[in-house]
């Protein structure tokens, strides 16, 4: 008798790796339980300039409010990464990064501390994350929804090799400017993807294949 | 071009606290290492102020160089 086996789609997958910590020359990326990252996202409610660019108002949200919309780390498909100073220890920021089918992820960095001890940290965990990712679980797409008005975020995906493809037009307005807000879709795929591993492998260090364990 | 290049160069320089007679004609952000993303925010808000008016999204993402930022200036001082 044929059994057709079902296999577990790529982003369903759990696979023990992904709760290792990445250590970076300034920066340690500790992933973060279903509710360690709720309270991380707390804190982000708690930041008016932060409500204003990730959720297009700066409309204060209840906890039930924010319970209800809340979808936490998973250990598969859905991951947080609190963003440690090594030389503070202090928690600077998150990094929120979701698996979807076909080998795609989708990227958030929150960056709570913004001045000048903390430059270029955003940059160092995005390109310590993106290439944890490729070589854990063999993303093939990268993809950023930012903000047109989140000018440093805009810088960063240019700087990391994101590719532009495209403007999703009024997604939200901003009460306080009287502004309509529109959003960039910045990718990274293909041999911009492998341009960007070859950039930043670090020094010595052997490039891992991407695992294909499943579709 | 030349007016349009010192201008873009002085914002640049205001923004980056670098002195003007280093920013080269083919300064960027990503190559000038000092262009990082406060900087970035600063150029940008600039950019805004020197031609009276709230940057294009596409603008938003040519922005990055030191030509880009003049021909931006250029196209509203027409």
């Amino acid at each position: 008798m044929n059994r057709k086996v079902k296999r577990k789609p790529w982003h369903r997958i759990k696979r023990p790796d992904y709760w290792n910590t990445v250590e970076t020359e300034h920066l340690r990326l500790e992933p973060q339980s279903w509710w360690s990252a709720l309270m991380l996202e707390r804190r982000l409610v708690d930041d008016p300039e932060a409500r204003i660019k990730m959720g297009g108002s700066g409309k204060l949200r209840s906890s039930l409010q924010i319970l209800r919309r809340y979808r936490g780390p998973n250990g598969c498909s859905r991951h947080t990464h609190a963003i440690i100073d090594k030389a503070t220890g202090e928690m600077i920021g998150f990094h929120k990064i979701g698996l979807h089918n076909y080998r795609k992820a989708t990227l958030t960095i929150v960056m709570l501390k913004r001045d000048k001890s903390v430059r270029g940290f955003a940059k160092e965990a995005r390109t310590a994350l993106l290439r944890h990712f490729v070589n854990l679980a063999g993303v093939e797409l990268f993809l950023g929804e930012v903000n047109t008005r989140n000018f440093a975020s805009v810088q960063l995906y240019n700087q990391l090799g994101f590719e532009r493809s495209g403007i999703l037009h009024n997604l939200g307005y901003d009460a306080e400017n009287e502004r309509v807000l529109h959003s960039f879709v910045f990718e990274l795929h293909g041999q911009a993807l492998v341009g960007f591993m070859e950039r930043t492998t670090p020094p010595g260090a052997e490039q891992i294949e991407p695992k294909r364990d499943s579709k | 071009m030349t007016n349009l290049l010192h201008g873009a160069k002085q914002i640049i320089a205001e923004a980056t606290r670098e002195p003007l007679d280093r920013i080269e004609d083919d300064a960027a952000a990503g190559v000038l290492e000092p262009w990082d993303s406060i900087a970035h925010v600063h150029i940008m808000l600039a950019i805004e102020a020197a031609i009276s008016r709230e940057l294009t999204p596409e603008e938003i993402v040519d922005c990055m160089d030191v030509r880009s930022i003049a021909s931006v200036l250029g196209a509203t001082a027409d």
